[in-house]
């Protein structure tokens, strides 16, 4: 009679062997069991594919070359496949979009929302989504209203991929209360209503103006800034006096993107921002006045170069780059301060960007305008340890006045190694 | 004087059957949440809004930091693969840890990088920057040159130079799939808990095919010990960092790959550079800070996003690695080792560190002793054949079936690994690398205690790797 303690491992390594063999056995079946599905559903697109060239050609839709039931479920995916596929191109999407009601496949996953399983729900809000399917617009916007936030994220997506305006209007409604409960359903609305492009723009606009919510203003006027919509100007210069700072920054943003054309004579409604308290207001005005190439703006833009915040100076110097014009003058001025974070600052922007080379450059023409605050700026540059760059122009600059020039500059204080600096 | 002994040593068979008993039902618990959440989450992959998050203006900017220290062979193929990407807005900063080698001038020639000076604060104490080197056409690449400070010192001036507000480190042996840096960043962008740390998986690169940094074909290696480590990083992986994400008790991601927040790691001081494993002891002091603070926060795994890696193929070099890796588990633990067994850690202090301490620090030790107690109590009469044999049986089993769970759980998911041979090599390895490869890892392990106890606790450099990046296909 064996012991209790033998029979206690004896039944252990059992199991342990069982469920090896179970695990073996199921790995092998389950690959297997794919490859022949895979296969089959290879197979069934294929013939799918051709007959549905053949129902698209035809001048009515006769879909009995297609019929498949959900129970045959290798055809059923196989037709949804060549189905989906076909229905981000615009001559078909409509057809297409026929051809899933009338075989039931709209009807299969809105039944299948009212299902228990989070993941069988979302899965389907997706696929309704990918069918474009504007009848479900209702059963989706009650999916906003879920708790989870997988399935609130899951319909905002599907929505705006339907390009509903209805959808759209829900979404909206219900934006402060989703932004309260889902962090991944604001951030999903950002991206998936940025992708609704201008289709959206005007119901968006619609809503910003009635609206007293700074982040839904803040938000639309986020969303469009992805694309020109002339319309929307007035609302965005509006908005540029907003009481919230969010709104302002992203007005600024907005600013330079909606209608370029006729933002850039009324650019000087930018300049008063460049004072704002909030640093990302004051950032953000400087870049859109730097992307418009606004020439006036230099002397404000100028001044955030000693702004207390990096992201401002780093972003002003950027700016003060792209406006090109009578900007070393700028630089040459501020670099006057004693503020030495701010000079490293302009410096690093300096070499980061062209602007190295025109000061180089400027030193072999004595006569020029700019030779004497080019020089003053290198200067600058030497006694902050900003050296790297005038060393290989020293070393490879094939005219022999720019050379002499440059050990002169560089005769400054003895080089330190960057960590020293620090 | 003999009763004691044969007390002694039976007491220690009971005690080694009784900790082994304990130590496979944790994993048994860990292997059914992994199940579980590997199933689902491979599910919700179908549907996620991962891709959307690319065209997100919200998705923040992250700073991708390579350190290098001797790495000429493969640091072009890993800047040029982290370069493609698939991610909004990113900066890449290598960190040239004082190579001895042609590193840098590989970087400078194949990126045509200029020397440039810039505004950097050393607010995290490293050894010496000597330069750093920048092209205005590849505008989101910067390289650092500084002394060898070792990779944590190397990762810390990463950080000081990094402008994003999540850096990620990734091993320069190592290639990102393109979609990577967009899946790890799924938590921080879904969750509304302020996630500091997330990490992915990484999967043994040898074998497969990396052109212009990117894996183009996936296969298996011929050596033995690169499969055993395929075999081991996929249980590891799949099974191990996935249960432990599900009860929210991760003490260690990948350094070879992984995302944090910057401002959480400048607020504990950055990389600890004395920590042979500073990848681990990072996670611990972020969840030791946060508990203590009793903030709210999250350290997360994620099984999809992928950085295929170069492993040992020597055993010497192997050694190496796994002593290392078990020093800096000990240094780590016994670094916070005030969060052990301490109830105002919550579960972290008891229950995941007194299991890191308990099975993980102590397991090589009491395994090896077990080995030998076993045999004495077999050698002198003490335990019956019948018995030994079986708990030898017990033992290489359940070993066996948590390999082919490894094995099952990539074949039901991911499953990149396409073909009959693959899945038979796999399945294969994982019933071998019982007998023999996971005796030798404990061996190692062993070692290594025995390092700490004496006080020897360096880094021990794995050469030769950049096999499979550096090689011409």
């Amino acid at each position: 009679m064996a012991s209790p303690i033998v029979i206690v491992l004896l039944v252990v390594i059992v199991l342990t062997v069982g469920a090896i063999t179970g695990f073996f056995a199921v790995t092998v079946f389950r690959r297997i069991n794919a490859r022949r599905r895979y296969q089959r559903l290879d197979r069934e697109r294929k013939v799918f594919r051709e007959a549905v060239a053949r129902v698209l050609a035809a001048p009515d839709l006769r879909l009995d070359e297609i019929r498949v039931s959900p129970r045959e479920k290798i055809r059923w995916q196989a037709l949804e496949d060549v189905l989906l596929d076909l229905i981000p191109k615009e001559e078909y999407r409509e057809r297409v979009k026929e051809i899933f009601r009338q075989l039931g496949y709209i009807a299969y996953y809105e039944n299948r929302l009212r299902r228990r399983s989070v993941i069988d729900r979302a899965a389907a809000i997706d696929r309704l989504g990918g069918m474009r399917s504007e009848a479900s617009v209702e059963h989706l916007i009650r999916m906003l209203d879920s708790k989870n936030s997988e399935l609130v994220s899951g319909a905002v997506r599907a929505i705006t991929r339907i390009r509903s305006m209805e959808g759209l209007r829900a979404i909206l409604e219900r934006l402060p209360a989703l932004r309260a409960t889902h962090l991944i359903a604001q951030k999903l609305v950002e991206a998936s209503l940025a992708k609704l492009g201008r289709d959206g723009a005007p119901v968006l606009l619609e809503h910003a103006r009635g609206s007293e919510d700074p982040e839904m203003v803040a938000l639309v006027l986020e969303v469009i800034s992805n694309f020109e919509f002339p319309e929307a100007l007035p609302f965005v210069i509006d908005r540029l006096r907003d009481g919230n700072p969010e709104v302002r920054a992203k007005a600024a943003k907005a600013f330079g993107k909606v209608d370029p054309r006729r933002a850039g004579p009324q650019a000087e409604l930018l300049l008063p921002m460049l004072e704002d308290p909030v640093w990302y207001v004051r950032l953000q005005a400087a870049k859109t006045l730097g992307s418009m190439k606004h020439t006036p703006a230099r002397a404000g833009v100028g001044r955030l170069l000693l702004d207390d915040k990096w992201q401002v100076r780093g972003t002003a110097a950027t700016a003060l780059v792209s406006i090109g014009e009578g900007v070393i003058d700028i630089f040459w001025q501020i670099l006057k301060q004693n503020d030495r974070y701010a000079n490293e600052s302009i410096c690093e922007e300096i070499g980061k960007t062209e602007l190295i080379r025109r000061l180089i450059d400027n030193l072999a023409v004595p006569a020029a305008a700019d030779h004497q605050k080019s020089r003053e700026v290198l200067e600058t540059m030497v006694s902050l340890r900003f050296t790297a760059q005038l060393e290989e122009a020293m070393a490879s600059d094939p005219r022999p006045h720019v050379r002499s020039e440059l050990a002169r500059i560089l005769e400054g204080p003895p080089a330190e190694t960057p960590s020293e600096r620090a | 004087m003999k009763a004691f002994i044969s007390t002694a040593i039976i007491g220690f068979n009971y005690l080694v059957a009784f900790y082994y008993g304990m130590i496979n039902s944790v994993y048994t618990v860990l292997l059914s949440l992994a199940l579980v959440v590997v199933l689902a989450h491979i599910q919700r992959i179908r549907y996620s809004a991962v891709r959307e998050f690319r065209f997100s203006p919200e998705t923040p900017p992250v700073s991708v930091l390579i350190p290098a220290y001797n790495e000429s062979g493969v640091i072009v193929q890993a800047v040029t693969g982290a370069l493609q990407l698939d991610y909004p807005s990113f900066e890449l900063i290598v960190i040239n840890d004082g190579s001895r080698d042609d590193t840098l001038e590989k970087l400078i020639d194949t990126f045509g990088l200029k020397r440039i000076d810039l505004a950097y604060r050393s607010l995290l104490k490293t050894k010496p920057v000597r330069g750093f080197y920048y092209s205005p056409e590849r505008p989101n690449l910067l390289v650092i040159d500084k002394e060898n400070g070792g990779k944590a010192d190397a990762l810390n001036c990463g950080i000081n130079a990094a402008k994003s507000p999540y850096f990620a480190s990734v091993d320069a042996d190592s290639v990102l799939e393109r979609d990577a840096l967009i899946r790890l960043m799924a938590p921080i962008s879904q969750s509304t808990l302020p996630v500091v740390a997330c990490g992915g998986v990484v999967r043994v690169l040898n074998g497969t095919v990396v052109k212009d940094g990117i894996v183009q074909e996936i296969a298996l290696p011929r050596d033995t010990l690169s499969m055993f480590q395929i075999v081991e990083y996929l249980r590891a992986f799949l099974f191990g960092r996935v249960g432990w994400d599900a009860v929210n008790g991760l003490l260690i991601v990948s350094g070879t790959f992984s995302l944090f927040s910057k401002a959480a790691v400048m607020a504990v001081g950055g990389y600890d550079t004395r920590n042979v494993t500073e990848d681990m002891e990072l996670i611990v002091r972020l969840q030791r800070h946060y508990l203590t603070r009793r903030e709210r926060y999250i350290i997360r795994f994620i099984s999809d996003p992928i950085c295929w890696s170069e492993a040992p193929e020597s055993l010497k070099m192997l050694a190496r690695q796994r002593r290392r890796w078990h020093l800096g588990l000990i240094q780590s633990i016994m670094k916070h080792r005030v969060m052990l067994f301490n109830p105002a850690f919550g579960r972290m202090g008891l229950f995941v560190a007194p299991y890191y301490l308990l099975f993980e620090v102590f397991g090589p030790v009491i395994e090896v002793f077990g080995y030998a107690a076993v045999l004495l109590a077999l050698g002198l009469s003490l335990l019956s054949f019948e018995f030994f044999a079986l708990y030898v049986l017990l033992a290489i089993f359940y070993g066996v079936f948590l390999s082919i769970i490894g094995v099952f759980l990539e074949e039901i998911t991911y499953r990149r690994y396409p073909t009959w041979e693959h899945l038979f090599r796999l399945l294969t390895y994982a019933l071998i690398e019982n007998f023999g490869y996971r005796q030798l890892n404990s061996l190692w392990r062993f070692e290594a205690t025995f390092l700490y106890i004496f006080g020897r606790r360096r880094w021990e450099v794995v050469e030769g790797k950049g096999r499979y990046l550096s090689r011409p296909r």
